[in-house]
């Protein structure tokens, strides 16, 4: 799969490992380049110096009164190109390769140097040398004569030599590079055949099953190892999401599905035979009744998917203590005909963020347990704290309490201690999911402790605002 | 015919109940939990056990698993809220005889009750024929001769238990069991009231001794012609 703008990490590994060798074959060669000219000039001075060894050889003893030099070319095998020449010491020119250019044998202040004659460059050697003449003179040893020779020899086989060298370099390493690419193009393909694995693991990951197991050859690769961890804790969390998700969907199916057989069967049961008006309106006043219970749950499973989708950010500061005194109003009717009282503490105002319908259902539904599990005569006590800008609202009851087996439960969706109960008490099961998504989406945090036979009391905190 | 209906959702179990009592007349017990259903099971003789799925404590599935294990075969309609291919074949094979999926129609659960208790009698068609006496469970009326015999319906439901194991002699005991639930304030003597106007009526259209006492151990259905 190609992707504008998408690059790949073998071109991009091959492409700097080429970069890398060709630079370094570059500094190879511009050394090798230096190196070879170097040694090769070196040793062609060293053998003009004995070329000029023969030259002086060759001039020794030549018998002539003027002292003139006579060398015959012949004899001496030089090479072909080499061209020489003999100075006295007043510097006149004793002799000479034959049709030597003037330029290369000009007398010159160097050692070794280098001239150019049109596109060849010679190499000029000079030297100062004793040349012995008449040796029976001076008790047999002669007469000593200073003489200067210059010796000259083209460079132009040397640069060839030279080339020949790089040349030789730059065939290695291109034959080096073509080899390197294969090998490590080759070498990343089979190093990141795991990763195409990891991507096949992943995408054959579909719900519900949501289980990833890394390939084994991905675990061998350290780089991918933290990948491969990350990836399943990922689809681990996913998988409980998920799952919590579908016992949510199934235990709401569930609810909806019996509240609307209550419904039917109290209508089935109503048209099972004729009967009289009075056992018609009974049996009608039944179904409202069964229909209001679907009307609740209904209300309250929006309510809670409603608190999964908004945000709360609409949420302002707001007087918590307002609110809750016009909620506990709103529940006193309530109370009064279970013949439960409710009583109200609160400090000054405490301002707290939190959307207004959602502090007055968490309100209702906490006191609305506490009245439903209190019995006539008995107190529901609600108190509103502030301390150190953690504002504290309890509610308290000492009616049936729960069974420390249903307390961990309590917060679950659709769990309800005793159904048989809750008929009377209208208990979907789904208040305190409520409050406690309207809580823990406001920053706060909600616990409740309890004893059978004792009462229950339920904390909420939140930050001031 | 006596049924015991396990389910939590009060509302629920007293419509079947009602259900039950109103159309083909059985005594019916409701119990809200798997706990107290295993409980009354080891105690009461039932025809058929309508059982939730979802229960408190113990669930559906457990209860009819235990039911099997303790040898108990009772025909068993399960309830419940889920349709998954999976679910209801796990419970067909934990010993589930039949399922119904929430929300039900009474009139169906009314007529697969009296299904699976007359496969549960060993009865393979809804009429019933004895000599020439014929009880039709699904309408509930007898008939001798094709002359229609008119029945309360206790003399009916005497009749109709008596039916399904003619020639059998089946105790006061028994009869007062199937026939009345734990709502009923009943007294033996009710009983032997209606036996005796039920074999009344029955001589009257056969002309013979059709139902017999026998004394000390209970009733049956001798020969008819």
């Amino acid at each position: 799969m190609k992707l504008p703008g998408s690059r790949s990490l073998v071109h991009q590994t091959i492409g700097i490992v080429v970069a890398a060798q060709i630079l370094c074959a570059a500094l190879l060669c511009s050394a090798a380049v230096l190196y070879e000219r170097h040694t090769r000039l070196r040793a062609l001075d060293i053998s003009l110096q004995g070329r000029s060894d023969s030259v002086l050889g060759a001039i020794q003893d030549a018998e002539d009164p003027d002292d003139n030099v006579l060398i015959d070319s012949a004899e001496l095998k030089l090479p072909e190109n080499d061209v020489y020449a003999v100075y006295n010491q007043g510097g006149g020119l004793l002799g000479s390769s034959l049709a030597a250019p003037p330029v290369l044998i000009g007398r010159h202040a160097d050692e070794f140097r280098s001239v150019k004659i049109g596109r060849t460059t010679y190499r000029v050697f000079q030297r100062e040398a004793m040349r012995v003449i008449d040796r029976a003179e001076n008790g047999g040893t002669g007469l000593k004569r200073p003489v200067t020779i210059l010796y000259a020899s083209s460079e132009q086989h040397l640069w060839h030599e030279v080339l020949e060298a790089v040349r030789f370099y730059l065939l290695a390493i291109v034959v080096a590079t073509a080899l390197t690419v294969f090998l490590v193009s080759l070498l990343l393909k089979r190093s990141l055949a795991p990763l195409s694995e990891l991507a096949l693991a992943a995408a054959a990951l579909a719900p519900p099953e949501l289980v990833f197991t890394a390939p084994a050859s991905v675990m061998r690769v350290r780089e991918l190892l933290p990948l491969a961890k990350v990836l399943t804790e990922s689809v681990g969390r996913l998988r409980e999401a998920f799952a919590k998700e579908q016992r949510f969907v199934g235990d709401a199916a569930h609810e909806l599905k019996t509240a609307i057989a209550v419904v039917r069967s109290s209508v089935q049961l109503l048209m099972l035979k004729r009967r009289t008006v009075d056992e018609y309106a009974v049996g009608l006043e039944r179904v409202l009744e069964d229909n209001g219970r679907v009307e609740a749950l209904v209300a309250q499973m929006l309510q809670l998917a409603s608190m999964e989708e908004t945000s709360v950010e609409g949420a302002c500061a707001l007087d918590f203590g307002e609110l809750t005194a016009t909620a506990l109003e709103r529940l006193r009717p309530v109370a009064e005909t279970r013949g439960v009282l409710l009583d109200f503490v609160r400090q000054a105002a405490i301002p707290v963020r939190l959307l207004p319908d959602r502090g007055f259902a968490l309100v209702s539904n906490l006191v609305l347990n506490a009245v439903q599990h209190s019995s006539p005569g008995q107190t529901v006590s609600v108190s509103l704290t502030v301390q150190q800008q953690l504002a504290t609202l309890e509610v308290v009851d000492t009616g049936t309490g729960v069974s420390p087996e249903a307390l961990p439960h309590l917060f679950e969706r659709f769990f309800r201690e005793d159904r048989s109960r809750s008929r009377d008490t209208g208990g979907t099961g789904l208040g305190l999911s409520i409050c406690k998504s309207i809580v823990e989406a406001a920053g706060g945090s909600i616990s409740l402790e309890s004893e059978p036979g004792q009462g229950t009391r339920v904390t909420v905190t939140f930050m001031s605002a | 015919m006596r049924v015991l209906v396990v389910e939590d959702e009060v509302r629920l179990a007293e419509n079947i109940a009602a259900a039950l009592r109103e159309g083909p007349g059985y005594a019916v017990d409701i119990v809200q939990n798997g706990e107290d259903a295993i409980h009354l099971c080891r105690t009461t003789s039932y025809d058929l056990i309508l059982l939730d799925l979802m229960l408190p404590r113990l669930s559906g599935h457990d209860v009819v698993t235990q039911l099997r294990a303790s040898r108990n075969g009772t025909p068993v309609l399960m309830l419940t809220a889920v349709s998954q291919t999976s679910k209801t074949i796990e419970l067909l094979d934990a010993g589930a005889d039949d399922y119904m999926t929430k929300p039900f129609d009474l009139g169906e659960l009314i007529s697969r009750t009296r299904a699976l208790i007359r496969r549960g009698k060993g009865a393979g068609e809804p009429l019933l024929t004895f000599g020439n006496l014929r009880v039709h469970t699904g309408e509930q009326s007898v008939s001798h001769n094709l002359r229609t015999v008119e029945l309360s319906p206790t003399e009916y439901r005497i009749l109709e238990y008596l039916m399904f194991r003619p020639r059998v002699v089946v105790s006061k005991r028994e009869l007062l069991e199937h026939l009345y639930d734990f709502t009923w304030e009943h007294h033996s003597n009710v009983i032997e009231a209606h036996i005796s106007n039920l074999r009344k009526k029955l001589r009257a259209v056969t002309e013979s001794e059709v139902l017999e006492t026998l004394r000390g151990r209970g009733y049956r259905l001798a020969s008819v012609s």
